[in-house]
């Protein structure tokens, strides 16, 4: 009896973690121990526990919270009627009492480490959840502008993790996250647009037309390379990361001309599978930039 | 009824301010006509009559604490004042109904408030979020009388954590008592989902109780009332959809 009681338990643990979108997470955490460890940040081992339990709570937590409140959209929707809400897995109560754990280690691992990261977390939160699923989603297809601002909270938090305060280089580094998360988002708002659309989620291809897709990512990709660059020359390193993220870059934003001259489904796929490997090459390199010229002492 | 209640109430503690001398009185004034209210909506006499006897015990504690400061045993008297006075109202609005809750909530929170405001020292944020927290508190209470208790059931430690302004007190007060007047006439506004209301008010309040504590805490204290605060709007906010419907 113990032994099934156990088992069931530790189903429903995994399934609370698998709300928090295990990929989706990790890439936000390798933005913030990037931004951590591009900032200079050192290898205090208590340091990065607490930032590691701010990123699995915060935004692993709130990305559950973001599941829970869609439950009704998910249930309608073919790519996600299989969460573990709307499969039945969990109960509602269930999930929201793992969630709100989740978030309150977070926040007060965050609290533990400086007052920015807090306030990061409690950024993060409020745009994911009040502003992006409770107030825009549901009406304006361009909900994915405030919804970003979330996304790349961790990055902004790995930073003042390290340096204490928040500063330009530190927003320029959030930045980046910022102006990728479009590209993504809108890759699945046009592969999925029907079920968006039967959701009653407007999408913005829904008003613009599919070419809308093509011009975003255009949009994302320049503006992230405009920002590596300006990283680049105002903290004195990542020119190294500014060449390969822009080689990189190059091949996506020609799959996205030829996207704009013949939109298709599979010219889509074609970009987001180009264009989302340069923000990992972004977070892995910079910091690797960072510490070598540490090490050789410039 | 609620509405006059309300207004009625709030003038009375107004009242009380403006006269010092009469100030400690006040509250078992205000505590009588919506106790009253509360034992007129519980159809059941022995549930009457418990929640009379644990009101009146409340309020005798807290009208003690207001006239003595309470010494040595203040915490203990207003600890014990405030644990009566919320099973009493959880009684009523289990065996009431929301509407002798929410009665019964009014009779216990003004002497408690009012209790507070006498030997309060400033503290204007977090007031702020007392009235925010109490507002909302009404909100949930309009849905669901579940929501009202394990609410009600936290919020018995915010006090110990908070020392309310006087006039933001006062605010509080009339806030929810006017806003559940309100509710109950016109009906709830937002699509609650009370389980997060709930939680915020949780967390909230622990916060609020460890802000009250040492310097070294604070900054965690402060995170979990700012996270409270934020799940408690995320709750009031929720998708219509997904909000959980009020229970026949």
């Amino acid at each position: 009896m113990g032994v099934q009681m156990m088992a069931r338990v530790l189903d429903k643990v995994i399934m609370l973690l698998a709300m928090t979108k295990p990929v989706q997470l990790a890439l936000l955490m390798v933005t913030m121990f990037g931004a951590y460890f591009a900032a200079g940040g050192s290898l205090n081992v208590k340091l990065l526990a607490l930032l590691f339990i701010t990123g699995l709570g915060s935004a692993g937590g709130v990305t559950a919270l973001n599941m829970y409140l869609e439950r009704d959209i998910d249930r309608v929707m073919s790519r996600t009627r299989s969460r573990p809400l709307p499969s039945g897995g969990l109960t509602p109560f269930e999930a929201l009492t793992g969630i709100v754990f989740l978030i309150v280690i977070g926040t007060v691992a965050a609290s533990l480490i400086n007052t920015w990261v807090l306030l990061t977390t409690l950024v993060g939160l409020y745009f994911d959840i009040i502003a992006y699923t409770e107030l825009f989603k549901r009406h304006t297809a361009w909900a994915l502008l405030a919804g970003s601002v979330a996304g790349s909270m961790p990055a902004l938090g790995g930073w003042a993790a390290a340096t204490g305060s928040i500063d330009m280089l530190g927003i320029l580094m959030a930045g980046m996250v910022y102006v990728w998360q479009p590209l993504h988002v809108s890759f699945i708002h046009y592969a999925y647009s029907k079920d968006f659309m039967d959701a009653g989620v407007p999408t913005i291809y829904a008003c613009l037309g599919d070419r809308a897709y093509g011009l975003i990512s255009l949009a994302s990709l320049l503006s992230l390379l405009s920002l590596v660059w300006a990283f680049a020359a105002l903290a004195g390193y990542g020119l190294t990361t500014g060449v390969v993220s822009t080689i990189v870059g190059l091949r996506a934003i020609r799959a996205v001309l030829r996207f704009l001259s013949s939109p298709s489904r599979e010219g889509a796929r074609r970009i987001v599978k180009l264009a989302s490997p340069t923000l990992g090459i972004i977070f892995v390199l910079l910091p690797l930039e960072r510490v070598i010229l540490g090490l050789v002492g410039v | 009824m609620p509405c006059l209640l309300s207004a009625g109430s709030g003038l009375l503690v107004l009242l009380a301010v403006a006269s010092e001398s009469l100030y400690p009185y006040i509250p078992a004034a205000v505590s009588i006509v919506t106790l009253s209210v509360a034992l007129h909506q519980v159809k059941s006499s022995s549930h009457r009559w418990t929640i009379l006897v644990l009101g009146t015990a409340s309020w005798a504690l807290s009208i003690a604490y207001s006239l003595t400061g309470g010494g040595r045993y203040g915490v203990l008297m207003i600890s014990s004042s405030i644990g009566l006075g919320y099973i009493a109202t959880a009684v009523a609005a289990l065996t009431g109904g929301w509407g002798a809750g929410l009665a019964a909530f009014g009779a216990m929170y003004a002497p408690l408030i009012v209790a507070f405001s006498y030997t309060a020292e400033a503290d204007v944020i977090l007031s702020a979020g007392y009235v925010l927290l109490g507002s909302v508190l009404a909100a949930a209470l309009a849905e669901s009388p579940y929501a009202l208790l394990g609410s009600l059931s936290i919020f018995i430690f915010l006090p110990l954590g908070v020392q309310p302004m006087v006039a933001l007190s006062l605010l509080a007060y009339i806030t929810v008592l006017a806003g559940s007047g309100a509710l109950e006439w016109r009906g709830c506004p937002f699509k609650l989902d009370s389980g997060l209301v709930f939680m915020g008010a949780l967390v909230g309040s622990l916060g609020a109780v460890f802000l009250g504590g040492e310097p070294v805490i604070y900054r965690p204290a402060l995170g979990l009332y700012s996270l409270g605060l934020l799940l408690i709007l995320a709750g009031v906010l929720t998708p219509s959809s997904t909000s959980h419907s009020r229970p026949s």
